[in-house]
């Protein structure tokens, strides 16, 4: 029992003391004056002489009892605010998001367990509330529900989201007074909303927020795997680079295992030293997946001794490494000679590129090779778009200009602007394609040979003269780092093995690159226009890319080098990957995110575009799902009115797993058009990552909303706070003070001390 | 005086040959497939700077005693260079390639220089064609070069070998190369005979002191020297050595301008050569 009610102690500090019997002011001095009088005047004399210092100490004890007295009879009230009795409304929100299952330090209760016995324990908060109001208890994640009692509450919520289960709960209960809402949270909230936002709602509405945090700001021992990033399809027999980034407390420097898994099995190892306390940082792992299918894997850290959060230590993703349709590459050269044979040779296995080959042996004479069909190539380059547009890249060899028309000059400039494609010049072109879209299309500038300086006039030819020398080829230092010219993953290796490799031998000589195109290789001393003679350069060219390789000798990285040598192939693999693997495609299918938990609502979203390249919107697609088990489900999907050849669908992932998904155009005309791709569906760890209660996310909601914050330190108080506290819906009322005990007790201890003074001095 | 006489003779002798070889030389050319005489630049006015692109190498090697034998001397030799010059000629007329007729060279088989280059003939004669142990006998250096030299994607044509005794020897010496690989003989239908003339039939292109010697003492198309063409594949069924056997391009070529020779075996041997470069150059 408190001596005085703490609220009404804050009521008279805010200056809402209030009188039943009403002197005024100078009513009040005057009665006061008269009662210290009185007081004098008792003392005035005593049955036996007592010194001053005692005499003045008696009188103030009478003149305080008197005072007091005087201060009860004028029947002095505090103004409270307070709710009318099982007439509001309070909201209780209890956080059973997955975070709170967390054990801040292990000799602590779990933050759900700290929650609860604030609630439902000794303090029994929910109990006391439900005196003066109509309690609603909730549990909330992502959503709010309804909560029956503290022993429903499961800690399986994979998102909290603050903002949406205010919100939901304020808008249930729109329809009664609320007083407030009580929110038990660790804070840790990771919802797409911000929570202050609807907080300063909630203060718009006068709907005070008294929040409750629990948990440790900061997880003292914890090795947090924060997320993967890696390609989601592969070409064939790629490396496939596995980039994570991993933060950590308590185990600085730790050397530790970094493990990824198939299938249960470990398949790539690396031991990692884990970076200081609080920073993150990168590690790479290298996988090269055989198996032709949709790869599952999980990433994991081992886990450390007295580690909090262990859900942190692992991710699982997954690569697509099923067969794909290969790129189709045309390539038209107009000579026979060692570049064509090994480019061929060197991309021969390569299952993700067929490259088919119009090679002009002799006048009018021609040789194609790769074709998948009798009709592929048979009236020479492609003269119509659709059947142009079919590759995804084009590489021209010595070819001559007669070749070609003017439309399909045209149409080539359009297969890399418009439809995304790559266009590789081996050598260079001749002096014919000055002022054709070539020209244009090239990365470097071109050159008519009679103007350039005499010592570049020679021509490629293998000789002593500058331009049919051998050169080592110099990588830039954009070079160095393209993943075109990678001949190994670890630089310093990279390095060494083009250190290693022959000499090319004759350049075809250009003017600059141009403005935006990347020299990948120059000539280590032919210079022209003070820049050296680039070797090979590439650019950015509208949709798509293209592409100049100034000598016709790479052939030589092959022949020169020891038969099981694989960097000629590897280069030409490369190169072309790069040029034909970004082309757009006729349909492509998109997601917003690449791994759901279930429950979670899926966009899919499709692309579409005509023979040429344009968008399409008069398309009719479909958007076929198969779950985990193989069930089927074929939905329609609609045409986005304000994006181009965009159509869109939506679902929801109700079992963990790999989804296929299919969007079919099927079109009698021209077979069908489909796209796949998959999607993996998880258990979240978005609760364990980032998972330190926020305490001042906490406080600033208090703060926003004319509540109050409160930890374990003070939330006995809450119930009087919220039951006194203002809202929308109290009532000032007056409370007597009276009959608090402070007073009685008070002025028992004056005429006690008084009395007890007298019997000392002898006084009767 | 007389040394002078014929210097003064020589240049009149010649212009007075080339009128009677190059009508029989011009007849030659339009037998080819009907396609038109490309009329282009000949070698001399080719005065770019440098090696052409394609450069017809000749492989160098030891062989066994007999008349090939002798100090800067061996059968590698035969038909060199006037068979390599024509053909040349022949190659630079009818096809793309950027080729002239002095754009070859003979290299030893381990000269480190091969590998600047992806084809590669090598004549295969001795004579007389009924010895043992004659021909080439490549070492063990040469025989490493020239797996090396095919297995990173060189072309190998082995040309002008006779009779069942050279093709012991030329068995003896192909597993020198290739101790695990099968020699494969290619019929008609091989996309080498194909790569650019149409090539039907293997024929029996006369090789001198063989089947044919300036027109005496010798049967054209000696049924006792049945033609045939080998190859040795690679792993991707690739022909990475061909082999002609009693047939003798190499003559061919070098009797391209004269006139006793006949004419069908020339047009033949220049089409197989042909199809045999366009063939290395495409796969």
């Amino acid at each position: 029992m408190s001596l005085i009610q703490e609220h009404y102690l804050q009521a008279i500090v805010d200056g809402n003391l209030t009188f039943g019997v009403s002197l005024g002011i100078a009513g009040l001095i005057l009665g006061a004056l008269l009662l210290v009088g009185i007081a004098l005047f008792a003392y005035r004399k005593t049955t036996c002489p007592i010194s001053r210092p005692w005499k003045a100490a008696l009188v103030s004890l009478r003149a305080a009892s008197l005072l007091l007295l005087g201060f009860l009879l004028l029947e002095p009230g505090v103004l409270v605010s307070e709710v009318t009795p099982q007439e509001t409304y309070l909201a209780v929100l209890v956080d059973d998001s997955q975070s709170m299952s967390i054990r801040d330090q292990s000799n602590l209760p779990s933050r759900h367990e700290q929650g609860v016995e604030l609630l439902f324990g000794r303090e029994n908060v929910v109990g006391r509330l439900g005196e003066n109001f109509q309690v609603r208890t909730y549990r909330f994640s992502d959503v709010a529900q309804r909560l029956a009692g503290p022993e429903v509450l499961s800690q399986d919520g994979e998102h909290s989201s603050l903002a949406v289960s205010m919100e939901q709960v304020t808008s249930e209960l729109a329809s009664f007074p609320l007083a407030g809402l009580v929110v038990v949270s660790d804070g840790a909230d990771n919802g797409d909303i911000d929570p202050l936002q609807t907080a300063r709602e909630l203060a718009e509405k006068k709907i005070p927020i008294y929040s409750v945090a629990v948990g440790a700001n900061e997880i003292q021992k914890d090795v947090n795997l924060l997320d993967v990033s890696a390609a989601k399809a592969l070409l064939q027999d790629s490396i496939y680079r596995v980039q994570v980034n991993i933060s950590q407390r308590g185990y600085a420097g730790k050397r530790v295992r970094l493990t990824i898994r198939s299938k249960g099995e470990p398949i790539a190892e690396q031991q990692i030293a884990l970076p200081d306390d609080g920073k993150a940082k990168r590690y790479t792992l290298e996988l090269s997946p055989k198996d032709e299918d949709i790869l599952v894997y999980e990433i994991s850290v081992d886990e450390q001794p007295g580690e909090t959060i262990t859900q942190n230590n692992k991710h699982r993703f997954f690569v697509d490494n099923r067969r794909k349709k290969p790129l189709d590459v045309l390539y038209v050269e107009g000579q026979p000679r060692n570049e064509y044979k090994f480019i061929r040779r060197a991309v021969k296995d390569d299952q993700s590129l067929r490259l088919a080959t119009y090679l002009q042996t002799g006048p009018r004479k021609f040789l194609r090779q790769g074709i998948q069909s009798p009709q592929e190539l048979s009236s020479g380059f492609p003269k119509q778009a659709e059947d142009l547009f079919a590759y995804e890249a084009v590489v021209l060899g010595n070819v001559d200009k007669t070749l070609f028309n003017e439309e399909q000059l045209q149409l080539l400039q359009d297969f890399v602007a418009k439809r995304g494609g790559g266009f590789l010049v081996v050598g260079g072109l001749n002096e014919a394609f000055i002022g054709t879209p070539l020209e244009n299309l090239l990365p470097v500038e071109m050159a008519y040979e009679s103007r350039l300086p005499s010592y570049l006039q020679g021509g490629p030819r293998r000789g002593d003269h500058p331009t049919g020398a051998e050169y080592a080829a110099q990588l830039t230092r954009e070079g160095q780092y393209s993943p075109i010219l990678r001949l190994d993953s670890q630089d310093s290796k990279n390095r060494e093995l083009w250190a290693k490799m022959p000499a090319l031998q004759g350049v075809y000589v250009s003017g600059r690159a141009k403005p935006g195109a990347s020299v990948l290789i120059e000539h280590p001393s032919l210079k022209y226009q003070d820049s050296a003679l680039p070797i090979l350069t590439a650019q950015r060219y509208g949709a798509g890319r293209s592409m100049v390789l100034a000598t016709a000798s790479s052939w030589r990285w092959q022949m020169m080098m020891p038969s099981e040598d694989q960097s000629h192939e590897r280069l030409w693999r490369q190169t072309l990957r790069w040029l034909a693997s970004d082309s757009q495609q006729r349909l492509t299918l998109t997601m917003d995110r690449d791994t759901y938990n279930v429950g979670e609502r899926v966009t899919v979203s499709a692309q579409l575009r005509d023979e040429e390249f344009e968008m399409d919107n008069n398309g009719l697609l479909w958007l076929n799902i198969t779950d985990p088990e193989g069930q089927t489900e074929e939905l329609p999907m609609d045409w986005q009115l304000e994006k181009d050849g965009t159509y869109t669908q939506s679902f929801t992932v109700k079992r963990e797993g790999v989804y296929d998904l299919a969007v079919k155009v099927p079109s009698e005309l021209d077979g069908e058009l489909q796209t796949k791709s998959p999607l993996l569906v998880t258990p979240s760890r978005r609760e364990f990552l980032n998972a330190g209660a926020d305490e001042a996310l906490m406080r600033r909601l208090a703060a926003t909303t004319d509540g109050r914050f409160y930890n374990a330190s003070n939330v006995h108080q809450l119930v009087d706070d919220v039951t006194f506290a203002p809202n929308a819906y109290s009532k000032m009322e007056v409370h007597s003070l009276w009959d608090e005990p402070l007073f009685l007790i008070l002025l028992v201890l004056l005429v006690c001390l008084e009395w007890g003074a007298r019997r000392l001095k002898g006084l009767s | 005086m007389t040394f002078r006489k014929q210097k003064q003779a020589r240049p009149l002798l010649a212009l007075a040959l080339s009128a009677v070889l190059l009508l029989p030389a011009s007849l030659v050319w339009a037998q080819f497939g009907g396609e038109p005489f490309i009329d282009r630049e000949d070698d001399p006015k080719d005065n770019r700077p440098g090696e052409p692109e394609f450069t017809f190498v000749r492989g160098k090697y030891e062989n066994y005693g007999g008349r090939g034998a002798g100090p800067g001397r061996g059968w590698w030799e035969t038909d060199y260079p006037d068979s390599d010059r024509n053909f040349l000629r022949g190659v630079r007329r009818y096809t793309n390639l950027d080729a002239n007729s002095i754009g070859y060279k003979a290299l030893d088989l381990t000269d480190p220089e091969l590998f600047e280059y992806s084809f590669l003939y090598i004549n295969m004669k001795r004579i007389p064609i009924t010895i043992p142990s004659s021909g080439p006998n490549f070492t063990p250096e040469e025989a490493k070069a020239l797996r090396e030299f095919m297995l990173r994607g060189g072309f190998v044509m082995l040309d002008d070998f006779w009779g069942e005794q050279h093709w012991q020897d030329f068995l003896i010496e192909i597993v020198k190369i290739f101790p695990d690989r099968e020699l494969v003989k290619l019929d008609d239908s091989h996309p080498i005979f194909h790569s650019f003339f149409d090539v039907s039939e293997i024929l029996q292109v006369p090789g001198r002191s063989v089947t044919w010697n300036y027109n005496s003492g010798f049967y054209l198309d000696d049924p006792d020297f049945p033609p045939s063409v080998h190859g040795i594949l690679d792993d991707d069924g690739r022909v990475m050595l061909v082999a002609n056997y009693n047939t003798d391009l190499g003559d061919g070529w070098e009797h391209t301008f004269y006139e006793p020779y006949p004419t069908r075996y020339v047009n033949e041997a220049y089409k197989l050569g042909i199809n045999y470069i366009i063939y290395s150059l495409s796969h």
